[in-house]
């Protein structure tokens, strides 16, 4: 068909390399942001509560008088590393344990994928909501309550991925050759299942993001004064008729942050769809 | 003057960016089977597609036209030409399976058709559906209608689709290998009930296969293509017994004879876009050819009465 | 298929078995002190003694394993236990916030379909013209923003500056627009998308061209063909979103405070009311797995091309 066609591949790449500099740009914005932001973001300012945007306060004010854009910059950092975290945690965690369940199969395949199943038979959202819920509000136990079962995904697709592989000859004639189990593992078996893992990495980002705002906003994540874009948005509607740039603000933030992460996710999933999976 | 009803005129068509068939021009006349043979690549199924006019084939015409009795199809606004398709122009597909769709009954699938052209009577329909498929020696109709595409063999799907091409009574039917998803037996089998269809009907039949022997059973006259262009035409008797081109004499010495004497291979494979090349495409791989074959320009010359070729020095 | 229920129910035990271990012991490792809640919301001073009383009263100072097999045993009897906050059965608390989720799900789903199938199968077959492009940014848009931010900005735009629904939403059709429209946003979006990709899957396939080809008209075509194909894709989309659903309407029920069964966890995760969360776990799990193994059994039933074997692993 027309797809694989080197043109198409080329248009694909390209919306890759825009997405990856976009996402790169936040990444050193979130980097950047004690540097950027023009006011302390905690500093509370009894004269200067539900200002609208002005020159000092470029982003206006919320009840406590702090400067939102500056809020929103923290609050950047906040949202943006903790789910690249969470998603690089359960990325390494699941594709470890995923490609061992495969390998050896046995007793360890069993045990895994019967926990995976039982993580997988609660919508995870809601036992994300549980977990925070009962261990308490903070960052890291939001952060825990999402990978909880953020994991699982990784686990499965590298499960399949290697039990597929290990039936190809060149594994085979690589073992005659006597090559040793972890060489064979991370030189020849992890790269190729790279491709689907890697669309779920990217896609996932932006669902751990909206994850762990949503638990700071009601109130199970990240603890107020922390900024958050979640904490952020519940702390604000109560006012949202006086000041809507405080709800504005960090929504805005959020969705253009998830939306380019969105974005970047599909442009890889498009490229190995292009690319015909991960056999490179 | 047996007049044409579809008449193909200087046709170049473009799939994927390159030419599949360059200056094609032959026609069809009322009541006969004209067989188009050639390899895999020749053009022969890009210029059913393009008789066809259906978006999303992947087919562009370049050049040249297509006349549909008396109407040129080029010309015609969209919804007319789609208006034609069934009716008038029929078209039987190589794949069995994927002319239907697969999960749903044939008796519902047989409704949508009639009612879409405006014949669907209820039961008599049906009945009529049932005599169709026993004149083309399709048994228990009654158990066809009630089952899926998916349920059945590929020889049969191919049979139903025949039928449901047939109940249209269209003027022109177009079939691109018919019999080749199908077993020897099988292959037979569809293509007497074509032959009966013919005597049946008289309709008109545009045939395309890499089957010489089908060829041979089942038409009048038949038409040699390579690499995009005609190279030969006429009584399929005279084509097959005295052909003109080295092409056809390739074809032909390549199927095994009875009389012991072993096929002569034709070595390699058809340049891909060849229709694009000036001179004759297979001069690379013809085993009479000259010097001057790089620069020869083709030009249908007649060998004999109605026996057209664009070389003749395959002659015997 | 009977097969395959028989099989389905079975793997619920040892699923419902660790995922309530787990929650149990999950809520015994964190902070917070039931009974001392439960002495605060009935307003009773904490001291030593009461605290002691309340905790024996409550059976809190047996061993874990003893009260959660207490628990499991009534469970097996039909009895989730009071709620610490109100002594109240669980059971009932829990049938009353069901039933109010159950509604606004529904409606958002309704809804979400009602929308999404025109705009799918329309971005499909106007493929890459204008309109394709101007709804997909749209549903890109939708999917990429929390669902809190969606109720938060809809309860603005609709109860404080145009004023035509009220604040606190009543259990009625009128109160329960919003939040169904809260809920079916995001969804909506993932679900245009994704059957827009396979109405254009099916569209590719030859039999349509063989029935274009055969002079069927272009909705046959359509709606008696490539839908019904799709059908099955469209089913197993739901039912996978039905996850979703639950976990967002716990979001959506708090802002709007619609008393549903989202609502409800919430608040007992805060109150600390553990037999309301465990009984909750319980149930969401077997509402999950039901749903998962519908929505499987609607599959098989829509194509018939897929036998009684166990897909997918």
């Amino acid at each position: 068909m027309m797809k694989g066609r080197p043109a198409a591949r080329a248009a694909v790449k390209r919306r890759v390399w825009v997405f990856l500099i976009l996402a790169i740009l936040l990444v050193a914005l979130a980097v950047a942001a004690p540097a950027l932001a023009p006011n302390d973001p905690n500093r509370t300012n009894s004269d200067f509560m539900k200002i609208a945007p002005c020159a000092q306060f470029p982003l206006g004010t919320d009840k406590l008088g702090r400067c939102v854009l500056s809020r929103v910059l923290m609050g950047a950092r906040t949202s943006i590393f903790s789910s690249l975290c969470v998603v690089a945690a359960s990325f390494a965690f699941g594709t470890v344990l995923g490609v061992l369940c495969g390998w050896y199969g046995g007793a360890l395949d069993e045990l895994v994928m019967r926990a995976v199943d039982i993580l997988l038979a609660f919508p995870q959202m809601v036992l994300a909501i549980a977990v925070a819920g009962v261990l308490g509000g903070s960052l890291l136990n939001a952060m825990i309550a999402m990978g909880i079962t953020g994991w699982t995904l990784y686990a499965r697709l590298a499960r399949s991925a290697v039990l597929t592989l290990k039936n190809e000859p060149f594994i085979a004639a690589e073992k005659l050759s006597g090559c040793g189990t972890p060489r064979l593992l991370c030189r020849h078996v992890l790269p190729n299942i790279f491709g689907p893992l890697l669309v779920n990495a990217a896609t996932q980002i932006g669902t751990m993001m909206i994850g762990i705002a949503g638990l700071s906003f009601l109130g199970i994540g990240v603890t107020p004064p922390q900024a958050e874009w979640g904490s952020m948005i519940n702390e604000a509607r109560a006012y949202i008729q006086l000041a809507p740039w405080t709800v504005l603000a960090p929504g805005g933030a959020m969705l253009i942050t998830v939306m380019i992460f969105n974005y970047l996710g599909d442009s890889v999933r498009d490229l190995m769809d292009v690319s015909g999976q991960s056999h490179e | 003057m047996n007049d044409a009803l579809l008449k193909i005129e200087d046709l170049s068509l473009s799939y994927g960016g390159g030419l599949v068939a360059a200056d094609v021009t032959f026609d069809v006349r009322r009541g006969e089977t004209l067989a188009v043979v050639g390899e895999s690549g020749c053009g022969k199924t890009s210029l059913l597609k393009a008789v066809l006019g259906l978006d999303g084939l992947g087919v562009a015409v370049e050049s040249g036209r297509v006349i549909f009795d008396g109407r040129p199809l080029s010309e015609m606004p969209k919804k007319a030409r789609r208006a034609l398709l069934g009716g008038d122009i029929g078209m039987i597909f190589q794949n069995p399976g994927a002319a239907f769709n697969p999960i749903r009954s044939y008796m519902k699938q047989f409704a949508e058709l009639l009612k879409s052209h405006g014949r669907f009577q209820g039961e008599s329909s049906y009945a009529e559906i049932r005599e169709c498929f026993e004149k083309l020696g399709l048994p228990e109709g009654e158990r066809i209608l009630n089952s899926c595409p998916y349920e059945m063999s590929g020889g049969m799907n191919q049979r139903v689709a025949i039928a449901a091409a047939m109940l249209l009574r269209p003027k022109l039917l177009l079939m691109d290998e018919p019999t080749s998803a199908l077993d020897v037996t099988t292959q037979k089998t569809v293509l007497d009930e074509l032959s009966r269809l013919k005597e049946l009907t008289g309709t008109t039949m545009l045939f395309v296969t890499h089957n010489l022997g089908a060829a041979a059973r089942i038409a009048e006259r038949t038409a040699v293509m390579y690499a995009g262009r005609l190279v030969e035409y006429g009584g399929t008797q005279a084509v097959l017994k005295t052909p003109c081109h080295p092409y056809t004499r390739c074809l032909i010495d390549a199927i095994p004879k009875l009389d012991g004497r072993l096929p002569s291979g034709l070595e390699g494979q058809p340049p891909l876009y060849g229709a694009e090349m000036p001179g004759c495409a297979f001069r690379d791989r013809c085993p009479l050819r000259r010097p001057d074959c790089a620069g020869r320009l083709y030009a249908q010359e007649e060998a004999e009465p109605g026996h057209f070729a664009a070389c003749a020095e395959g002659r015997i | 298929m009977g097969r395959t229920i028989g099989k389905r129910l079975l793997q619920l035990i040892p699923v419902l078995l660790g995922l309530t271990l787990l929650v149990y012991a999950l809520m015994d490792l964190a902070p917070g002190d039931p009974a001392a809640k439960r002495l605060q919301a009935q307003g009773v001073a904490v001291s030593e003694e009461t605290l002691d009383a309340a905790r024996e009263e409550m059976g809190l100072n047996r061993p874990f394993l003893v009260r959660y097999g207490d628990w499991l045993l009534g469970v097996l009897h039909g009895d989730l236990g009071t709620s610490y906050r109100d002594g109240l059965p669980v059971a009932a608390k829990l049938w009353k916030g069901l039933k109010n989720t159950l509604v606004l799900t529904l409606a958002s789903l309704a809804l979400s379909v009602a929308v999404s199938v025109p705009l799918g199968v329309y971005t499909a077959v106007r493929q890459n013209r204008a309109g394709d492009y101007v709804i997909r940014f749209l549903s890109f848009v939708g999917a990429s923003m929390p669902n809190f931010l969606i109720s938060v900005l809809l309860m603005y735009f609709f109860c404080i500056r145009v004023k035509i629904f009220p604040v606190i939403a009543k259990s009625s059709v009128q109160g329960l627009f919003l939040p169904a429209l809260a809920l079916a946003v995001p969804l909506m979006s993932r679900f245009v998308r994704q059957i827009r990709a396979e109405v254009l899957e099916e569209l590719s396939k030859p039999y349509v061209a063989g029935a274009r080809a055969r002079g069927v008209k272009e909705r046959y075509v359509l709606y008696k063909n490539v839908l019904h194909n799709t059908l099955s894709a469209v089913i197993t989309i739901v039912g996978l979103s039905v996850g979703g659903l639950l976990g967002g309407s716990v979001v959506v029920e708090t802002i709007f405070s619609w008393r549903g069964i989202g609502k409800l966890a919430m608040d007992s995760i805060t109150a600390r009311d553990y037999p309301v969360i465990q009984g909750f776990v319980l149930w969401m799990a077997v509402i999950f797995v039901a749903i998962n193994l519908a929505t499987d059994l609607a599959y098989r039933a829509l194509d018939p091309r897929v036998d009684g074997l166990e897909g997918g692993r």
